[in-house]
């Protein structure tokens, strides 16, 4: 017993010299915060870190966890980079003027429709809100045309979507945007009446059409090939909606980052960006996440209809942030989270 | 009581509202076993929790060895007091065996000195050979023993003991009072035991202090407070008492069982209670006696004859058991000896 | 039992050092509370928010399942304590690790499990209403009974048997004799246990995202995670605050008189219960239990495993393992060396100060893990930049979050030493500290030993505290497991998941052996 208590306080002392030796400051390097999955991103920051000489240390987590680290962190964070899931979230971080206005070259490598107005963030990349379903029970000239048409009573209990995920809560404020206040409640309204099912995430959405629990769903388009690569016999595909003149269009929301007013390496923040926009990492994304470069000029996957084919939602992303906010207050009303 | 090992002077606390422990003064001498008695409730482990440290008083002093060690500003706690306890419930390390208890509070000796002083304390109590042994391997006068010589280990100032024997069976408990008794003395301690138990107290106690509602009633040899206790409470509390009222006039208390004379202090007044112990009383078969037997509690070596007077008071008369007194007969009353311990009427009613 | 000196009464003030250790540890959990207070006290429509339909519906919600979740695991814990401890029950000792097991699941695992093996299209059959209340139900019962099993079986096997014994001499017929006998003996611990499980309930996430069961943690999570409201979030963890508090008095009105007894007194073992006929359904049942807590868990988790194409990175885990024990290991010896001085506090120097310090520091535990990681982030980001991205400060998120499982172990374990030894040894002339080194720490063995074990358990499998505060670079094994199964890896995430089942195992072995032994070697 004495053994045990003696192991257990050999345990504390370990762990807090790890503590003090962990509380390096300072000359850390430059510190990422991202709400980005570290399997997404991890191998382009490693090579990164080679091909530059930068040193990085990379945080991850949810991305509104991370920007909630952020806000509490305020003036004092030692964040330098924000590479965030979605743009709501910077929205957020800009709006509190928390973000250097990015320079104006770098801007421009990328179309305005996935930047911030004032330049104080960059899309780095592009994914479409598309109808997945289970191509073991539906045939693609069976799935709906528009996303606005899963409500119809021929879909009752067959449609999955995830009334929490933030791309789900911008496209509702998109909807939103185009088509009025009231069209996206009964959107929604729509929606719970016809027992669409609720999911907690867009993966779990896409394991619920892959398994046959229902038929269809609303979700990011890469996540299908993120779950191919896992299972390579899942049943699924995707589809892209809204593309016939006077629907709702393909919503195309970004990830995307920003740089933290305060940094005390700008510099190599400035490169860090430059790096991500780069030819070589928005082929790294087209290639591993399946997502769309924002670089003009790099190309998306062939199996993907291209960005400047596809007729996206044309809404502001920079000014999403009240959009949202209304977005998540009908979500709520309509009873869905 | 020639040097005082122990002195309270004025010593009272209280809980809340309740008072525990009344202005009190105690003394115990160089080894002498001083027996605190009273019921429960009466403050009596109080004021022994006051001496070992284990409470603040609110008033007075307490001097162990000459040593202040509460009172005028002065708390000393009570590690530093050379109190040695003995609990009620034992209080034994269930962790620690025979030879680890007795010797926990053995200081700054060396590994030897401290085993062989753990020898000589067991060999002491009689346990020689038991020091590996656990406490839940130990029977009920083991582990007094134990509990003893743990206490006296350390050589100190004072033993208190708190109800020690109440955990005993009655068959045990007179052998071990006797054992622990011897081995007080022996050693050559000064002890204060507390107990509720009155031949408890008569029984071990080189002195008895009986204490009542918070505060010492009475302090003497065992005899003297049984004899000639200072009132009513103190005769009732300690043994069977008969009390008997009866109008006082010229020094003769003329009562039911007739006239009886005082002894020692005479009350004033017209009327007057006498105090006879149930041995006092001797009993008489006679056809047309006064009294009525109505029970008999036979102890073997000797038995309790429960009688009614013709006035309805209701008698105990402790005696030999060889004779018999069949309930329902009648007998007649006689007081041993013609004097009697008397107490002022008054003080009945109270 | 001997009779009882006047408690209430015992010296005129606790020591120092005890109010100080319980002034730190009351303050560690105000710090989350006050910081909600703050925030909540931003949201512009706090009060229209406290009375909508929808949060009104989270509550209910959450006090639904919480009381649920609580009631079936008392069932369990204390039936499943019962066989253990008083029957003739085959396999006893295999049993007794086997359920305690489920509590090293993470409830998010255990979750997935449950829809993986009964959920629409499951690997088993589908059972119909699985998602929603009660497989939030069963997946939360299945990971918190324990935390009645463990204290109950302890109460078990120090409750006087004599009592029951008697009870069964006075006529009483073996059923009623348990009733009137063994239950208020066990009801302390029963109560305690229960205690925490609501509260863990009020804190959980995994389960309810997965079974998609709208309480007041998930709403929490969600204003964060996909509103970026975190005012509202607070808004919402002020009102599970408000909800511990009631829980808290509850309990306290549950548990009754604490039943002391002497340490000293020498309690031989209770007879057994022979089962008869029932004696393999109920090892069966028992079985079934720790199947549906363990197995199909760590099932799913090797499928996962050995189906998905994806890979866990091998010098990863090794990395995850030595910060997750050494974390974990820290958590837990921090919280029992505080939780002594707070128990004593607690126990020994009963007043309106250390009933306010036990409601506060128990009050930490249904706060959710992101709740106390965002207020520790203001405060250590603010206020202690030095110790900001630490290890450190995870550790003290971990104590903050689970001090009350090491106060309760060591509290219940305390309430059965008798002060009267402590007294034994002063009047012997060892100091308050000598004292504490040589008998009260020894004779709590049974106490600081399961108390650091449950903090170990419930550390290894922390989340969303440990993402938000581990220093960069770093991970945990859950960690790992959250970046495997958010990505929808899971076989990446399956061989860390499996490594906390397995570490935590190796814990709980050596535990139930301490249990079982004599107070002394």
């Amino acid at each position: 017993m004495l053994k045990i208590f003696r192991a257990v306080v050999a345990g504390v002392i370990l762990a807090g010299s790890l503590g003090w030796a962990g509380c390096s400051r300072g000359g850390d390097g430059l510190v990422i915060y991202s709400g980005r999955n570290k399997n997404l991103v991890g191998p382009l920051l490693d090579k990164f870190e080679r091909d530059t000489g930068i040193d990085i240390q990379v945080k991850y987590s949810d991305t509104g966890e991370a920007l909630a680290t952020l806000l509490e962190e305020g003036q004092s964070t030692n964040a330098d980079v924000f590479l965030s899931q979605d743009a709501g979230a910077l929205g957020i971080l800009a709006e509190r003027g928390r973000l250097v206005r990015l320079p104006q070259d770098l801007l421009d490598l990328v179309d305005e429709r996935f930047r911030h107005g004032d330049g104080r963030w960059v899309g780095v990349t592009g994914r479409a809100r598309v109808i997945a379903y289970n191509t073991d029970i539906l045939d693609v000239s069976e799935v709906p045309d528009s996303a606005l048409d899963v409500v119809d009573p021929k879909w009752k209990g067959k449609v999955g979507f995830p009334p929490t995920n933030a791309s789900f809560i911008a496209f509702v404020a998109s909807l939103r945007e185009q088509f009025g206040h009231e069209r996206a409640r009964a959107f929604l309204q729509g929606l719970k009446d016809n027992d669409a099912k609720r999911y907690d995430n867009n993966l779990l959405t896409l394991d619920a059409i892959a398994n046959g629990e229902v038929q269809l769903g609303l979700v990011n388009h890469y996540y299908l090939h993120a779950e191919l690569k896992e299972r390579g016999d899942a049943p699924v595909a995707n589809h892209y909606p809204g593309q016939e003149p006077g629907q709702e269009g393909t919503f195309v929301n970004v990830s995307g980052l920003g740089i933290l007013k305060g940094t005390d390496r700008s510099e190599d923040a400035d490169r860090f960006v430059r790096y991500l926009l780069g030819p070589e990492a928005q082929a790294f994304f087209r290639d591993e996440t399946a997502e769309y470069p924002m670089r003009k000029g790099v190309d998306a996957l062939s199996e993907l209809p291209a960005l400047d084919q596809l007729r996206t939602v044309d809404i502001q992303l920079s000014s999403i942030g009240d959009d949202l906010k209304a977005a998540v207050q009908l979500i709520k009303d309509v009873g869905l989270s | 009581m020639s040097d005082v090992r122990v002195a309270l002077a004025g010593v009272a606390k209280s809980f809340g509202v309740v008072q525990a422990v009344r202005p009190t003064d105690l003394q115990a001498g160089e080894g002498e076993l001083l027996a605190l008695v009273g019921p429960s409730g009466c403050g009596k482990t109080t004021l022994l929790r006051l001496i070992a440290g284990f409470e603040a008083p609110d008033a007075g002093t307490i001097r162990i060895g000459g040593c202040l060690v509460a009172g005028e500003g002065v708390f000393m706690p009570p590690e530093r007091r050379r109190v040695g306890m003995v609990f009620q419930q034992l209080a034994l390390f269930p962790h620690l065996d025979v030879a680890g208890n007795v010797g926990y509070g053995l200081k700054g000796m060396s590994r030897g000195e401290r085993r062989s002083r753990v020898q000589e304390l067991l060999a002491l109590v009689g346990l020689e050979g038991y020091e590996r042994r656990f406490p839940d391997e130990l029977s009920g006068g083991e582990g007094q023993r134990v509990a003893l010589a743990r206490a006296l280990a350390p050589g100190p100032a004072v033993v208190l003991l708190d109800e020690p024997f109440s955990s005993l069976d009655l068959s045990l408990r007179e052998a071990v009072r006797r054992e622990v008794r011897r081995i007080l003395k022996v050693a050559g301690a000064t002890a204060i035991l507390v107990t509720h138990d009155q031949d408890e107290a008569l029984a071990m106690g080189d002195r008895v202090a009986v204490m009542l509602g918070g505060r010492i009633s009475q302090v003497g040899l065992p005899e003297e407070v049984y004899r000639r206790p200072r009132d009513v409470t103190v005769a009732d509390f300690l043994g069977d008492a008969n009390l008997i009222e009866g109008d006082l006039t010229e020094g003769v208390l003329h009562t039911e069982l007739g006239q009886l004379v005082p002894n020692g202090l005479v009350p004033t007044g017209p009327r007057a209670i006498a105090l006879l112990r149930p041995e006092d009383l001797n009993l008489e078969l006679v056809a047309d006696g006064p009294a009525t037997v109505v029970d008999v509690e036979y102890f073997g070596h000797d038995q309790v004859v429960v009688l009614r007077l013709p006035s309805g008071l209701e008698l105990r008369a402790r005696l030999h058991a060889r004779e018999r007194f069949p309930r329902g007969s009648r007998v007649a009353v006689r007081c041993a000896g013609p004097r009697v311990v008397a107490f002022p009427s008054q003080a009945a009613r109270e | 039992m001997a009779s009882r000196r006047p408690a209430l009464h015992r010296g005129p003030r606790a020591p120092l050092v005890l109010r100080l250790a319980g002034l730190g540890v009351a303050a560690a959990t105000v710090l989350p509370i006050a910081h909600l207070a703050v925030r909540a006290g931003e949201a512009e429509d706090a009060g229209s928010l406290v009375v909508s339909p929808r949060v009104l519906r989270f509550v209910w919600a959450t006090v639904g399942l919480g009381l649920t979740v609580t009631l079936l695991s008392l069932v369990i814990g204390v039936g499943v304590a019962w066989l253990l401890d008083r029957t003739d029950i085959p396999g006893r000792r295999m049993l007794a690790v086997g359920a305690v097991l489920p509590l090293v699941v993470p409830t998010y695992v255990g979750a997935l499990a449950l829809l993986a093996a009964f959920g629409p299209g499951g690997l088993a059959f589908e059972l119909r209403g699985i998602v929603g209340f009660w497989g939030a139900t069963a997946a939360l019962t299945l990971s918190t009974f324990p935390y009645v099993l463990l204290p109950v079986r302890s109460a078990l096997a120090t409750a006087d048997p004599a009592l029951e014994e008697a009870a069964q001499a006075l006529g009483d017929g073996r059923r009623t004799a348990f009733r009137r006998a063994v239950l208020p003996q066990v009801r302390p611990a029963a109560a305690a246990g229960a205690l925490l499980v609501f509260l863990y309930v009020l804190s959980d996430f995994g389960a309810v995202s997965i079974m998609r069961y709208d309480t007041l943690t998930r709403g929490i999570f969600l204003e964060y995670r996909s509103a970026f409201n975190r005012s509202s979030a607070a808004v919402l963890g002020v009102l599970l605050v408000v909800l511990t508090l009631l829980a808290l008095a509850g309990e306290r009105r549950a548990r009754g008189r604490m039943v002391a007894r002497s340490a000293a007194s020498s309690a031989g073992r209770a007879s057994s219960v022979t089962l008869g006929p029932w004696r393999w359904p109920a090892f069966t049942a028992v079985i079934a239990l720790v199947s549906a807590g363990t197995g199909l868990p760590v099932g799913v988790l090797t499928y996962w495993a050995l189906r998905g194409a994806s890979r866990a990175d091998g010098d990863a885990l090794v990395g995850a393992v030595g910060t997750s024990t050494g974390l974990s290991l820290g958590a837990a010896a921090a919280a029992v060396m505080i939780a002594v001085p707070v128990s004593v506090l607690v126990v020994r120097h009963r007043s309106r100060f250390s009933r306010i310090i036990e409601t506060l520091a128990t009050a930490g535990y249904a706060l959710p893990g992101l709740v106390v990681a965002l207020a520790l982030v203001f405060f250590a980001s603010q206020y202690l930049s030095p110790l900001y991205q630490t290890f450190m400060i995870v550790v003290v998120a971990y104590v903050v979050r689970f001090f009350p499982e090491a106060l309760g172990a060591v509290q219940s374990s305390l309430v059965r030493i008798d002060p009267v030894l402590e007294e034994a040894g002063r009047s012997l002339g060892r100091s308050r500290l000598d004292l504490a080194r040589t008998v009260t720490v020894p004779l709590l063995r049974g106490g600081l030993v399961a108390g650091a074990a449950l903090v170990f358990l419930t550390a290894m499998k922390e989340l969303p505290a440990t993402l938000l505060l581990l220093p960069a670079g770093s991970d945990t094994l859950a960690t790992l497991v959250w970046t495997g199964a958010a990505d929808g890896r899971y076989a990446q995430a399956a061989p860390p998941a499996l490594l906390v089942v397995a570490i935590s195992a190796l814990v709980l072995w050596p535990l139930d052996r301490v249990r079982d032994r004599r107070p002394r070697q």
